[in-house]
């Protein structure tokens, strides 16, 4: 089995910053060698994803699960060390990114497919299922800003799972939803890994991880502190949904 | 969930398989090619801003006039009726509306580049894409509110008398060649800049304006150097070649040259050496577009932490 995902000896540190303008860059200049100022997301970060493998991302917030979800999907690049993949990304970080309140479901479905990758045929051929699958027949001329926030991730989740990616990361946005609509995206996502579709997730629901995952990886502040099977991984975190 | 050396995977990797199938570096290196790549996602990018900026005005898109309409009328106005320039130059308004509406191009241009990428930050900061599809949507968008208006200019020149010739048709392409290029190439700088230090875009409301009266949009070159060079001397020269030799008067001039030009009975109000500047300023614009692209390839990587 070949890898899709290989992230190899990754650290990321983030510098805060409070001068946006001229006045307050002179002014800070001074604490910008400040080591206070500096946050060490990611630290040596080294695992594999195989394709086709369900990988949980666990750990508490501020762990770097987010950020180490950025540098796959490219959005960031790693101060040091190497992140490497195989075939198309969908990463669904958050999944209000590419829809505009003010535009139409159904151009929202052009748009954030377009965002996604996908070209006009390709979601003109998809268009029926997205719209189905998120259930929105009915408000496919209304503005997303009329839609509630459930429909609203719906509608994001939906366009994201229909441009077929090899990878799909995926940023806790499976709390939004209501049980019905989030057993139709489990049912959706077992599918597509079915189909040889690498599965990266974050969330806290173990119950959800146990059925799209077999093997995690824990963060701790910035580094890995266990990976292995998932089974195993609850008990590093302690089997509760905060992962405490 | 093996260890594993994952230098020789990748090298082994890349002799076994190739194409999309690769193991490669997420994201893009950052040039202008995935920009091609990702045309869908461009245009759509475009329409979006295009339908968005009226969606909530009764008069819509004529909205776009009303801008343009008011300057051309205050200047047309003071500067021409009151102050009595319209005398001095024959058919003044479309000497005025000739160079008003390819500055308002460049600085329409300018302007949406340099606002695209804070403005698109939610997709910038949670989804790869090249980063550069913002700011040339935006220059999209400019043009697509400088048609219009061009046809505007081509009805009111064709009304005074205009009638067409090559020469006129290659400065009327030179002309938005070079403020392309320009407006392309200090909006994907700005743009890339304004996310460090968002105080760029306050600025660019004074530039703008300051395009009118720098360049010969209003007044003919030949009143600027009747005041700078008598009553300056050297300083006077230094400044009337600095007001000539610069991007947006070679524009301004060259439209004047495409549509005022054919309408007069004299033409002495336009400056020297124009064909010589269109060529220098196409030229130089494309090496500062260069330029700006490979320092928006390098600002463009700490986009996501800095938004």
């Amino acid at each position: 089995m070949s890898s899709a995902v290989i992230v190899r000896e990754a650290s990321k540190s983030f510098q805060l910053r409070h001068d946006f303008t001229i006045r307050d860059a002179l002014a800070n200049r001074r604490k910008r060698q400040d080591p206070s100022n500096i946050v060490q997301a990611l630290e040596d970060v080294s695992f594999h994803v195989d394709q086709g493998e369900g990988l949980a991302l666990m750990g508490q917030n501020g762990s770097g699960k987010s950020t180490l979800l950025k540098l796959i999907s490219g959005v960031m690049q790693p101060d040091s060390g190497t992140v490497h993949v195989r075939g198309t990304i969908a990463g669904l970080i958050d999944v209000g990114a590419g829809l505009h309140p003010e535009l139409t479901c159904r151009e929202n479905i052009y748009l954030n497919s377009a965002i996604l990758g996908m070209t006009r045929a390709q979601t003109a051929t998809n268009f029926d299922a997205i719209v189905s699958f998120a259930g929105l027949e009915r408000f496919l001329d209304t503005q997303a800003r009329f839609l509630s926030s459930g429909m609203f991730s719906r509608l994001g989740f939906s366009v994201a799972i229909h441009t077929e990616p090899d990878i799909f990361l995926v940023d806790e946005v499976l709390a939004v939803g209501d049980g019905q609509f989030k057993r139709k995206c489990r049912r959706a996502l077992l599918a597509q890994r079915v189909k040889g579709m690498t599965l990266i997730i974050v969330a806290h629901e173990v119950d959800l991880l146990r059925r799209l995952c077999s093997n995690a990886v824990v963060l701790d502040q910035g580094r890995v502190v266990f990976q292995g099977p998932l089974a195993d991984a609850e008990k590093v975190t302690g089997d509760d949904d905060d992962g405490n | 969930m093996t260890t594993l050396d994952t230098r020789t995977e990748i090298e082994s990797d890349d002799l076994a398989t190739g194409g999309k199938h690769r193991l490669h570096e997420p994201g893009g290196r950052g040039g202008l090619i995935e920009v091609v790549r990702h045309r869908t996602v461009l245009s759509m990018l475009a329409r979006r801003d295009v339908r968005m900026r009226y969606r909530y005005s009764s008069l819509g898109f004529a909205w776009a006039y009303v801008k343009p309409t008011v300057q051309f009328l205050a200047y047309y106005f003071i500067i021409g009726v009151v102050l009595g320039l319209e005398r001095r130059v024959e058919n003044f308004a479309v000497y005025v509306f000739s160079g008003l509406c390819l500055l308002f191009f460049f600085n329409e241009t300018i302007g949406n580049a340099t606002r695209s990428i804070v403005k698109n930050r939610a997709i910038v900061k949670k989804i790869w894409l090249p980063r550069q599809v913002f700011p040339i949507a935006g220059v999209i968008v400019a043009a697509s509110r400088f048609v219009p208006q061009f046809l505007i200019l081509m009805i009111g020149a064709t009304a005074t008398g205009w009638y067409f010739t090559w020469t006129g048709l290659a400065a009327a392409v030179a002309g938005v060649g070079v403020v392309v290029v320009w407006g392309l190439a200090l909006g994907l700088l700005l743009s890339a800049v304004n996310v460090y230090l968002r105080e760029v875009q306050n600025f660019l409301e004074l530039t703008g304006f300051l395009t009118h009266w720098l360049t010969p949009m209003i007044k003919p070159w030949t009143l600027v150097a009747g005041r700078l060079v008598p009553d300056l001397g050297l300083v006077g020269v230094m400044l009337l070649t600095a007001y000539l030799w610069n991007p947006l008067t070679t524009a301004v001039e060259l439209f004047h040259l495409a549509f005022w030009s054919p309408t007069v009975d004299f033409y002495l109000e336009l400056s020297p050496y124009l064909w010589t500047r269109a060529y220098v300023f196409f030229g130089l614009g494309v090496v500062v577009l260069a330029g700006s692209q490979w320092l928006f390839k390098r600002l463009q990587v700490r986009f996501a932490e800095e938004l």
